[in-house]
């Protein structure tokens, strides 16, 4: 059989049976209703809320909805994820799966529990003995990832809601989600504006990248998924492929998926020849339009970049494949980063639901002047 | 009304008191093949749709061709419909009038079975094409049908019958029957003296989550 015995008769004896009896106990219609709203509105919602906002150890209780089967929309919920972040520290919050009545206050802390408090957030003990001492569901909620407990005992586990990896170690509140690959805007967003001497940026307000730009991107990024990425094992950069190359990052979760990501840029960049040159010969340079001192991508880098792709993803190695495309030019402050249609005629018969090709944008200026 | 069309009817009546009131034509499908594969639960033994292996996914003509008269029928209608890429991308809805033609029909077990099955993949936050479409790719034999025609060089344009459910030594049914038995065996064991039965829906949860448990990436986004 596909499906072991085992694995059935796991499924049917742990959650479903154990937990059945207290979730209907508590007035759920049945356990799955808990799923219902954690994969269907929250992880929905939270996906929603910009990274820094979401909730940090945060706890509320979870009550059933007040008509069979209803459930809140994600974009009700949003703000009252917000309310409950806002007053994590001063009381846990109870609302139903449909939200009907909003907000109610479940328990107001004192300054004894606040002791309890780890850098702002409530550990996932308080919310276990929480729930144990109230006999209700509770919900412990960090970043993309939540601990369900009904009556003191831990229903759900998951490290990435909106990825819905079953289980592991409970993620940082600032771990990021894959998200098919929507985790590369966030790193083009707060990562690739470090204008320092680290940075990719030679020259920002000309829009100028240091030499080999590809290479600074692909370090940083490993960088940032490692620390960032909620389900990560491992990443391979220059990841050897057979008789083809060498791709820029093959991505290993811990959910047994490997990635590839080829990444590329649009802009332009010092030529490596004239890395020790002064900020004033390269804006005279770019003022003449001299040769030998810019090398310049436009939007033909996505075709040749998907073919490259193409190449890697056939060895049948990868579950999925990745395009990104790093938008450095001074358009890109207005732009929006987004997925772009991949060409099915490109991909040599693959299925194009296989690839994916994300152009997000890259903005050097400081925040005070792109919040102007 | 045919069960074919109750089928369809019910599937949409579920979507929509679900909270999902426009359904994409590959979703409607993909839950019509879902739904044939566990009506065994519901005691249902009369097939409902046939499907085929086209086009990588579990394919049935007669389910647009069903959905044709329910629109015309004025019990469900089209909300969208462009076609991109040469294919015809669709979302549907029940009417009002869909609903109460399928309260004055009263096929209970269908009814229940489709919300059931709507319920129980929101439980996995399955609301789109592209996850069902990876769930249902691992139901047993359609998977085992999908190996060969790889191994032997078959074409995903050749239409090929995947069995029924009921069919002798389907995979899929000692499954569901394994899992039923399994639930309802052990609560009897376990509250003594207390009325306490694990709901259906619960069972198909369970299945599904089987079935999400075999994609690599168990991520049905």
């Amino acid at each position: 059989m596909s499906t072991s015995l085992f694995t059935i008769s796991g499924l049917a004896a742990n959650h479903s049976l154990i937990f059945n009896q207290d979730a209907v106990g508590l007035g759920f219609s049945s356990v799955g209703e808990i799923d219902r709203f954690v994969f269907s509105a929250y992880a929905k919602a939270i996906k929603e809320v910009r990274p820094a906002d979401r909730l940090r150890g945060a706890i509320f209780v979870l009550e059933p909805a007040s008509v069979a089967d209803a459930l809140v929309a994600p974009s009700a919920l949003k703000p009252l994820l917000m309310q409950i972040q806002a007053a994590t520290t001063s009381a846990f919050h109870s609302l139903r799966i449909d939200i009907t009545g909003g907000l109610s206050i479940a328990y107001s802390c004192t300054p004894a529990d606040r002791q309890s408090l780890v850098s702002g957030g409530w550990s996932m003990k308080v919310a276990e003995q929480f729930s144990r001492d109230k006999k209700k569901c509770v919900v412990w909620a960090m970043g993309i990832g939540v601990l369900v407990y009904i009556n003191g005992d831990l229903y759900l586990e998951s490290p990435d809601v909106v990825e819905e990896l079953s289980s592991g170690l409970p993620a940082g509140f600032q771990s990021l989600s894959w998200d098919d690959g929507g985790i590369v805007f966030e790193f083009a967003d707060c990562n690739l504006n470090d204008t320092g001497p680290v940075g990719i940026w030679q020259l920002p307000d000309k829009y100028v990248l240091r030499p080999k730009p590809e290479l600074l991107i692909r370090s940083r990024l490993g960088d940032f998924l490692r620390y960032r990425l909620a389900g990560f094992h491992h990443h391979d950069e220059e990841s050897h492929v057979e008789n083809e190359g060498r791709a820029d990052i093959s991505l290993h979760l811990i959910d047994g998926r490997i990635l590839i990501v080829e990444v590329k840029w649009i802009g332009c960049s010092l030529v490596g020849t004239r890395i020790a040159a002064n900020e004033e010969d390269i804006k005279a340079a770019i003022a003449k339009k001299a040769k030998g001192w810019l090398t310049t991508f436009d939007d033909t880098t996505i075709a040749s970049g998907l073919r490259q792709l193409v190449r890697y993803y056939k060895t049948g190695r990868f579950r999925c494949a990745y395009l990104t495309v790093f938008d450095c030019t001074a358009s890109a402050r207005m732009g929006r980063s987004c997925y772009v249609p991949v060409p099915t005629t490109e991909l040599n018969g693959h299925s194009n639901a296989n690839f994916r090709i994300l152009r997000a944008c890259v903005d050097p200026r400081p925040a005070s002047k792109r919040a102007r | 009304m045919k069960n074919r069309s109750v089928t369809l009817l019910a599937l949409l009546a579920a979507n929509d008191h679900l909270g999902q009131s426009e359904i994409h034509r590959t979703m409607l499908v993909k839950q019509a093949f879902l739904a044939e594969t566990i009506r065994p639960l519901y005691r249902l033994w009369r097939q409902t749709f046939s499907f085929v292996r086209y086009n990588y996914g579990p394919y049935s003509e007669d389910v647009f061709y069903r959905l044709d008269i329910l629109i015309f029928s004025g019990l469900v209608e089209v909300t969208a419909m462009e076609r991109h890429r040469g294919r015809v991308e669709a979302r549907y809805k029940i009417t009002p009038t869909g609903h109460t033609v399928l309260r004055q029909i009263g096929s209970g077990e269908i009814v229940e079975l489709a919300h059931d099955l709507v319920w129980a993949l929101q439980t996995l936050g399955v609301d789109q094409s592209g996850t069902i479409c990876k769930l249902v790719y691992q139901e047993a034999e359609f998977g085992r049908i999908f190996a060969q025609h790889t191994q032997a060089g078959i074409g995903p344009e050749t239409r090929i019958s995947i069995p029924t459910v009921t069919a002798a030594n389907n995979e899929t049914f000692v499954t569901l029957a394994t899992l039923q038995e399994l639930l309802q065996r052990q609560s009897r064991e376990e509250i003594k003296g207390k009325t306490f039965t694990i709901p259906t829906k619960e069972v198909v949860r369970v299945f599904l989550k089987s079935l999400a448990m075999q994609v690599p990436r168990r991520s049905l986004h």
